[in-house]
């Protein structure tokens, strides 16, 4: 099989943030560098800890389903 | 026709009436660099790949961050599953980096929409998938963007 480009750990990456919250990423991926309660806080705050450019998502509500 | 494949992203749901056991969610996750067209500010955010959606679709908090002025942009209304809201158009660079060694990034452009709400990016039929052939083998944990 080809190379596969492997996923984001989101349930390792996210543990122990509060569903809801927005996290930014490390740029390598392995760890969350900060979170907040809008995505302009959480790059704020990775900004302030030296981590200009992470990745941003919301973290899903524990138990949401998406439709 | 070159070819990357991407495991999915696995979310647990913890167990509920329905399904006492809970279960694992897979989604087709990947993270994707978006800014406006010829434009230095970019946001790296996941995105999803939404064969559902009508065309991509990002959180609004990022079309200030581009760059992107949000009072002069046009503006629509969409409805999705949470019901209806605002929409706001604008012409998007989309880039899917891919690891060292894999070949260039993905890059192109196409006009997309910013909604209140959204906790991550979708790339949807219009700009996405009517460039990229994308096959899902959800069961081989994989899906698979050919260009």
């Amino acid at each position: 099989m080809e190379n596969v480009i492997p996923a984001l750990d989101i349930q390792k990456l996210t543990e122990g943030v509060p569903g809801g919250q927005w996290v930014a990423i490390a740029s390598t991926r392995d760890r969350v560098v900060a979170h907040g309660d809008t995505m302009d806080e959480a790059i704020s705050k990775s900004e302030a800890k030296g981590e200009a450019e992470p990745l941003v998502m919301q973290v899903p509500e524990t138990a949401t389903l998406i439709l | 026709m070159p070819s990357f494949s991407f495991s999915y992203a696995r979310l647990p749901i913890p167990p509920s009436e329905h399904r006492p056991q809970g279960h694992m969610a897979m989604r087709p996750w990947l993270a994707a660099r978006i800014s406006a067209p010829h434009d230095a500010p970019f946001v790296d955010c996941v995105v999803c790949l939404d064969t559902g959606a009508d065309h991509c679709v990002f959180p609004l908090s990022i079309a200030s961050r581009i760059g992107l002025e949000v009072e002069n942009m046009p503006k629509g209304e969409t409805t999705g599953v949470a019901g209806k809201a605002d929409i706001y158009f604008a012409d998007v660079r989309i880039e899917i980096p891919l690891p060292p060694g894999q070949g260039n990034s993905m890059v192109f452009e196409t006009p997309a929409g910013f909604v209140q709400g959204l906790g991550i990016g979708l790339l949807g039929q219009d700009g996405f998938f009517d460039r990229f052939d994308v096959t899902f083998a959800q069961r081989q944990g994989i899906f698979t963007i050919s260009h």
